[in-house]
């Protein structure tokens, strides 16, 4: 199970070392670097780095993959843009962050019932046992989460998902500190009573 | 497989054509054949990541110039080779205004290493006007090395824009 | 990407919010077309990418937004570049009695650009436009096809038409 890191970031700050579509490892800092320079190609690489970890959290903040994927496009094209305005480059993954969490903001939702079933049973993780008690069981997770107030789900989603602390939630919400760990309570506590009862996969 | 996987399954399946909207002016302006196939050259050039309004711009040329739906739909599918062609050689990073100059300098014989050549010794700058000078160069019947040369060298030497445009004038 | 086992690791503090959290902790993953329609937006320019309202919406007036938007051009490597420069378009046609110009700038469209009379038979047009090349050919009297004569020829093996072209830094 992923574990933050010491450094006191989430688990996306640590843009570490991957394998760039060329085949060299690069860090985030080294491909900042050359996206500025002009290097759309470096730019590639840290979408691609990116993109999932950053898609599930936008999924589960909007509930329904379209949205997801728009908050997320949204968000690389305003990055890339903004980019010389990025001051700590090795720490890229949380500036991105920061931004596709206001985008999933300000995407309107669209006005679906059970939005949350465009998830399909092909993009879940193998997994042993009943697939379809698989999909029920997040298929209940989404509706519950649904079910949340934005600030409430946001909140559940920065401190659980994505592993922050408390002060960095209220550092990038704009929150204060109390109101992120009432949020966070909130949020809990609808969550457990509205899935107490359901039998999990 | 259940009802709202079987609609999530088309949903997502169509939703990307969805997406991708008829461009009005070619509906408005060409025949519903030639609107079609100009259509479906702009779709695969968005999803190949070549500019897609200098096609647009090709067919409607040819509307205003009076020539048949079938001219204007080889003019358009040239057009888009060229542009393919252009992007191998600028590179990912080259914007669309370069990749459409570029597709003229294909057009009128520059071949893709010199595109490449060009790109390497004026990296940090645009391109546009170094390959429309070329462009130029070559259409009016200046000797190829000749115009190569001399691009090469105001490149090299980071010269500015207007120094490739006083290229063309006559001496 | 790598994850060093740490305890620091908030964990919920019941066993139903655990299983919530794993399972939303599962990876996803996410088509790379994203990643291609960024890039896509970026190389044209866009600031944002326009997703939404693009269907049913793409008319006449984002048509035109996505024209101007490609005559825009590149902006993070050559900052000088984006802005519009003025072009002043010239003919001499003494013996006409209307000139109009059609090229990529206006979509071809014969009604949209016409010149003024500007004294001894001389027709002019100011405009304002993006880096970029264009190709444009004069409609003299609305008949008659005529390149500029200002600028280099080039030769129309589209269309056969006489045209010019013009670049703008």
């Amino acid at each position: 199970m992923p574990a933050k890191t010491g450094s006191g970031g989430t688990r996306l700050s640590q843009g570490g070392p991957d394998r760039s579509p060329s085949g060299m490892t690069e860090s985030d800092a080294a491909l900042v670097a050359r996206t500025l320079a002009g290097d759309l190609d470096a730019f590639a690489g840290l979408m691609a780095r990116y993109r999932n970890s950053l898609g599930l959290y936008a999924l589960h903040m909007l509930g329904n993959r379209e949205d997801a994927e728009e908050a997320l496009q949204d968000g690389f094209v305003r990055a890339y843009w903004a980019l010389a305005a990025c001051r700590e480059p090795e720490r890229f993954g949380a500036w991105l962050f920061r931004i596709v969490v206001n985008r999933c903001r300000t995407v309107r939702r669209r006005l679906r019932r059970h939005d949350h079933l465009t998830l399909l049973p092909a993009d879940l993780p193998g997994r042993r046992g009943d697939v379809s008690e698989t999909l029920g069981w997040r298929e209940e997770i989404g509706r519950a989460l649904a079910r949340l107030r934005p600030h409430y789900r946001e909140a559940f989603l920065l401190r659980y998902v994505e592993e922050m602390e408390y002060d960095e939630i209220a550092r990038l919400t704009g929150a204060k500190e109390p109101a992120v760990r009432m949020r966070v309570k909130r949020a809990s506590d609808q969550l457990r009573e509205l899935l107490r009862d359901v039998r999990a996969g | 497989m259940r009802p709202s996987a079987l609609l999530a399954t088309a949903l997502l399946l169509i939703g990307p054509a969805l997406l991708s909207a008829q461009d009005r002016r070619l509906t408005e302006r060409l025949d519903p054949i030639t609107a079609g196939a100009v259509q479906h050259l702009v779709d695969s050039a968005r999803t190949a990541g070549l500019p897609t309004e200098p096609l647009v711009q090709k067919a409607l040329e040819g509307n205003t110039l009076g020539a048949s739906g079938e001219r204007i739909r080889t003019a358009v599918a040239a057009l888009y080779g060229q542009l393919g062609r252009a992007r191998a050689a600028l590179g990912g990073s080259a914007t669309d205004a370069e990749v459409t100059a570029g597709a003229g300098a294909i057009r009128a014989g520059v071949p893709a290493d010199t595109l490449q050549r060009l790109r390497t010794l004026r990296s940090g700058r645009s391109l546009v006007v170094p390959i429309s000078v070329l462009t130029d160069l070559m259409t009016e019947g200046t000797p190829p090395d000749r115009a190569y040369r001399s691009v090469f060298d105001l490149a090299r030497d980071g010269r500015p824009d207007d120094d490739f445009l006083a290229l063309r004038e006559k001496p | 990407m790598t994850f060093v086992q740490g305890d620091r690791a908030p964990e919920p503090a019941d066993e139903t919010l655990r299983r919530i959290a794993a399972e939303l902790r599962r990876p996803i993953a996410f088509d790379a077309a994203i990643d291609a329609a960024a890039l896509q937006a970026i190389r044209a320019g866009r600031r944002s990418t326009g997703r939404r309202g693009v269907w049913p919406w793409l008319g006449a007036a984002a048509a035109a937004l996505a024209a101007s938007i490609l005559l825009a051009v590149v902006l993070h490597r050559d900052p000088a570049a984006g802005a519009s420069r003025a072009v002043l378009l010239r003919l001499v046609a003494p013996a006409s009695s209307t000139v109009t110009v059609v090229g990529d700038f206006n979509d071809w469209n014969p009604s949209a650009t016409p010149l003024a009379p500007s004294g001894a038979g001389e027709w002019t047009v100011r405009l304002r436009l993006p880096p970029g090349r264009y190709r444009y050919t004069f409609l003299v009297d609305g008949r008659e096809w005529q390149r500029d004569p200002t600028e280099p020829p080039v030769p129309d093996d589209d269309y056969g038409a006489p045209m010019s072209v013009i670049t703008v830094s």
